[in-house]
């Protein structure tokens, strides 16, 4: 009871510690920002434009083309302009009425970094880019060694994340090969599914497709992740058995966010997007509510309650605002990356867990075998003992043959020894054979003759084995 | 059938998913393309006492492999570049992790040295390409003299180089920790030992290992590196046969493999001591050799008990590759062969195809686990089946008049509390003892025989010795 009572505080401090996270905000300080919607302008015309300033980088689900106005100290040694995020397919650079870079210059692999040549006077730069998903710009300055450096750790760190997922991945398949049991093969989908999700946010899906099928990609994971997550939840914690109703609403939501993503395939209105999100992430809210629920009933439910808790609240806090333009919270990717390690993790441990209920019950059960075989033992071994007495007894009548061959004993002679080894006397004898008291006297004489006895009890001793 | 199939198929799908995604082609292959390598060629000398203009006048030898041998020093390379006047920013790129210092020197000039390096786990130096195409490199070698040089503009460094070999490296890494954390899970839940040996001989390689691709090399300094290098070489024989020893339950099977397992291991510790304390390389390479030596010796060891133990020939299997990776990676970067020799990245693969078999193994004992579960739920079905069979033939045979002898002066006892005197005679009285032979075997007087008995007839409301007899009956 203790130790549970300190298991829930432990995790209060971990959801706190991590939305307080969440909830820094990053501000731009080395740049004033400022925005306008394009209408047909170019580098020239550009100049003669009002912008509107730029507070936060998100500016919502009216994607297309953009203008920004960077207006920064002059500096001498050349810059990276970095744009993570992925949803800039096209951008010009654009100083003093000349282009100076675009996209196909961006020295990263995953990412837009363009190398900006230093400038003495006029540091005011133009830049025409083109959203295909939700409209984020989320610009950062930095020197060449600094964002060799800063970018240095990120491919490490993002190497050990993937590399962590697979393993993960690896195990659970293992565990569906060897176990047969469909839940682990749901959760792999699920963490595959997440996982190229996340991919297309931090870019990292560029080193290995091309942008047109990148694009499709991704709509299909945002659509997959839920499905796979509400068939995973369904089987690990029998949803569909215990709350029937939860299979009627996903065959209703997901459909209804498939079709909002594909009259986004069609229109390129990222508003569709935005909306079949929202409808992917009630959905898994619906499932968090179930596995609440549910969390008395259930062990597995109180390990997956736990597990998604911060995937759910940083997938929540970064999706919603990103594509609908909030500015109130601004959960970093990584934040999501931390949420799911910390799923994974979990979930392993769920395994584990499971591992060791079968070990502790194995246990149990050979000990209660091992109890019902002595039970059994003692049992056979009475058993054993009854036979040896009724045994007895036809050693007794075997003896009487033996002593009535030996000693010359007639018919009468041995019925009435049987009678003396049960132990009657004289009258009980008589009635029993149905003769006289004296026939059994002369039968008696008879026989203390034959065997050389001179007493009853002698009789037994002859009879009875030691 | 059917299923097994469809089995095979998502199998099937899942590799060639993760050989795509993780490119075990580029993985195995080195990323940069030839044609960017910038390097014409180049030539070295051994370092005494030159300085940068010295060099200019010293005759050099051309370097045709990347290994020169155990001669470990300081060196004097000369490099010549292919004609790039095109390109701004050149990068000097080392995969030897092991090297010490690096001086860049074009026209007696010091261009860029180890501190400026750009690499974060090895040494690579950015510098303007305004200095014509031949440059002088100091470079000291602590351990193998191993020189695979590679110059390209910086940016294709950047992109085909330096981040998909962070990606891999720490890809390589977060793997293995999940490997380790599973372990470790394991060894919680299950309190199994073996899962612990496991964790530390992961740890151990892992950490051997980072040494040669240089993760920790930015953390550490040269000194600490100096260390920890020697201990985790040491680390690794001593948890693996820890590991092996345990796995597979050798103590059982051949108790006595144990001394010579010690007699290596400890072979293998005065090395690397000697190395630490006299500095000399040499032992260094002894070291080595004898680890790996202890490492086949447990290998060779569970290949003879692969037929009794169901487990040994998931070791086997597991470390065939690692081993043979190790050996041709280790051997011949420490005394500098390179005719044979394997890059790292082929012991990082052996070592990840190690610990698949070994997870596969987890979730094989699992399964034997869950087998077992289900045998024993049968086997205890059948158990209380055949106990109910049998109390039900007690019953009934007790109900009968044929009971046991024992049970029925046992029943005397309790209903008439016969003292155990009294038991005595009366057992003899039943065997049809006169009071005279009582007397004599129980070694008390006639007279106390016949207080007993007349006792007992009197308990049990008899009045002659025959109907002692029809009691039992």
């Amino acid at each position: 009871m203790k130790a549970q009572r300190r298991h829930v505080c432990l995790y209060l401090l971990i959801i706190s510690l991590f939305c307080i996270s969440c909830t820094k905000q990053t501000k731009n300080s080395f740049a004033e920002l400022a925005f306008i919607q394009d209408e047909n302008f170019d580098e020239n015309t550009i100049q003669k434009q009002e912008f509107k300033v730029l507070t936060t980088s998100r500016l919502g689900y009216k994607n297309g083309w953009y203008w920004f106005k960077i207006s920064k100290k002059p500096d001498s040694i050349p810059l990276i302009f970095s744009l993570e995020g992925n949803t800039i397919d096209k951008i010009e650079v654009y100083h003093e009425n000349v282009k100076i870079s675009d996209h196909s210059h961006t020295i990263d692999p995953t990412n837009l970094a363009l190398k900006i040549p230093p400038t003495s006077h006029n540091a005011t730069y133009y830049v025409k880019s083109h959203f295909t998903k939700h409209v984020d710009f989320p610009l950062k300055i930095y020197s060449e060694d600094s964002y060799f450096r800063n970018k240095n750790q990120y491919y490490f760190v993002n190497g050990s994340y993937y590399g962590f997922v697979i393993m993960v991945l690896i195990v659970n398949l293992f565990f569906y090969f060897s176990l047969g049991e469909k839940t682990f093969l749901a959760y792999c989908f699920f963490v595959v599914f997440t996982n190229i999700g996340l991919t297309d946010y931090d870019g990292l899906i560029n080193l290995w497709f091309e942008k047109d099928v990148i694009r499709y990609i991704g709509i299909s994971m945002h659509f997959l992740v839920p499905l796979s997550s509400g068939v995973f939840a369904s089987l690990l914690l029998d949803y569909h058995k215990l709350i029937p109703r939860s299979k009627i609403i996903s065959i209703i939501t997901i459909p209804l966010a498939i079709c909002f993503y594909i009259a986004f395939v069609i229109t390129e209105e990222f508003l569709y997007f935005a909306i079949g999100d929202t409808i992917g992430l009630l959905y898994f809210s619906y499932y968090m509510f179930l596995g609440v629920s549910c969390i008395r009933k259930q062990v597995f439910a109180k390990f997956s309650v736990v597990g998604y808790s911060l995937v759910f609240l940083s997938a929540i806090t970064f999706v919603i605002p990103l594509n609908w333009g909030i500015q109130a919270f601004s959960t970093p990717l990584y934040m999501i990356k931390i949420g799911a390690l910390f799923e994974m993790l979990i979930l392993s441990y769920a395994i584990t867990y499971r591992v060791k209920k079968i070990q502790e019950e194995n246990e149990s059960i050979h000990h209660e075998i091992k109890q019902y075989i002595t039970k059994i033992y003692v049992l056979e071994n009475e058993l054993k003992e009854e036979n040896n007495t009724s045994k007895n007894n036809s050693l007794i009548e075997q003896k009487i043959e033996e002593l009535a061959i030996s000693h010359n004993l007639t018919l009468r002679e041995k019925d009435v020894l049987l009678q003396i080894s049960k132990g009657l006397n004289n009258q009980q004898m008589a009635n029993e054979l149905f003769v006289s008291v004296n026939t059994i006297k002369y039968h008696t004489r008879n026989l203390y003759e034959k065997l050389d006895v001179k007493k009853r009890a002698e009789i037994t001793s002859k009879i009875i084995p030691n | 059938m059917g299923e097994s199939c469809v089995d095979k198929c998502i199998l099937f799908l899942f590799l060639s998913f993760s050989s795509f995604v993780f490119g075990l082609n580029s993985f195995l292959s080195d990323a940069l393309p030839l044609d960017e390598n910038l390097v014409e060629n180049i030539c070295f000398i051994k370092d005494s006492n030159f300085n940068e203009y010295s060099i200019l006048e010293q005759k050099l030898i051309p370097l045709k492999k990347t290994k020169i041998g155990w001669e470990n020093g300081v060196f004097w390379f000369k490099v010549v570049l292919k004609n790039s006047d095109s390109i701004k920013r050149i990068v000097f790129n080392t995969n030897e992790s092991s090297i010490d210092f690096v001086e860049i020197y074009a026209n007696s000039k010091l261009l860029s040295s180890t501190k400026n390096s750009v690499g974060l786990t090895n040494l690579s130096f950015e510098i303007e390409n305004k200095t014509g195409k031949e440059y002088y490199l100091k470079v000291n070698f602590p351990y193998q003299v191993n020189f695979p040089l590679t110059a390209t503009s910086a940016s294709s460094y950047y992109t085909h180089i330096k981040f998909l070999s962070l990606l891999k490296t720490g890809a390589y890494y977060g793997f293995a920790l999940m490997v380790l954390i599973i372990n470790l899970f394991f060894y919680f839940s299950l309190e199994d030992k073996i899962f612990l040996f496991y964790s530390l001989f992961l740890v151990a390689t892992n950490f051997g290992i980072s040494h040669y691709d240089g993760v920790f090399n930015s953390w550490l300094t040269s000194d600490a590196l100096f260390f920890t290098n020697t201990v985790s070489h040491f680390l690794i024989p001593l948890t693996g046969g820890l590991f092996a020893f345990n796995f597979l339950n050798l103590s059982n099977y051949m108790p006595k493999s144990k001394y010579f397992g010690s007699i290596l291991l400890l072979a293998t510790s005065i090395c690397y001591v000697g190395h630490l304390v006299f500095l000399n390389y040499k032992f260094f390479i002894a070291g080595d050799i004898l680890a790996l030596l202890t490492l086949m010796y447990y290998w060779i060891l569970g290949i003879f008990v692969i037929k009794r133990n169901d487990f040994a020939i998931f070791f086997v299997v597991g470390y065939s590759l690692v081993l043979i990776a190790a050996f041709l990676f280790v051997i011949p970067m420490d005394i500098g062969i390179s005719g044979f020799s394997l890059p790292l990245k082929h012991v990082k693969f052996g070592a990840l195809f190690e610990m698949l078999i070994l997870t596969y193994a987890i979730t094989f004992r699992v399964k034997k686990m869950h087998e077992e579960n289900e045998s024993n739920r049968n086997a205890i079905q059948e158990y209380i089946h055949k106990l109910n069979e049998l109390e039900e033939q007690v019953t009934s045979s007790s109900n009968s008049e044929n009971k046991s002898f024992e049970v029925k002066i046992n029943e005397i006892v309790r209903d008439y509390k016969l003292t155990e005197r009294e038991v005595d005679v009366l057992l003899r009285l039943y065997k049809g003892y006169t009071n005279k032979n009582i007397a004599a075997e129980l070694f008390i007087s006639l007279n106390t025989v016949k207080y007993h008995t007349g006792n007992i007839y009197q308990k049990l409301n008899i009045e002659n010795k025959n109907e002692v007899i029809s009691l039992f009956v």
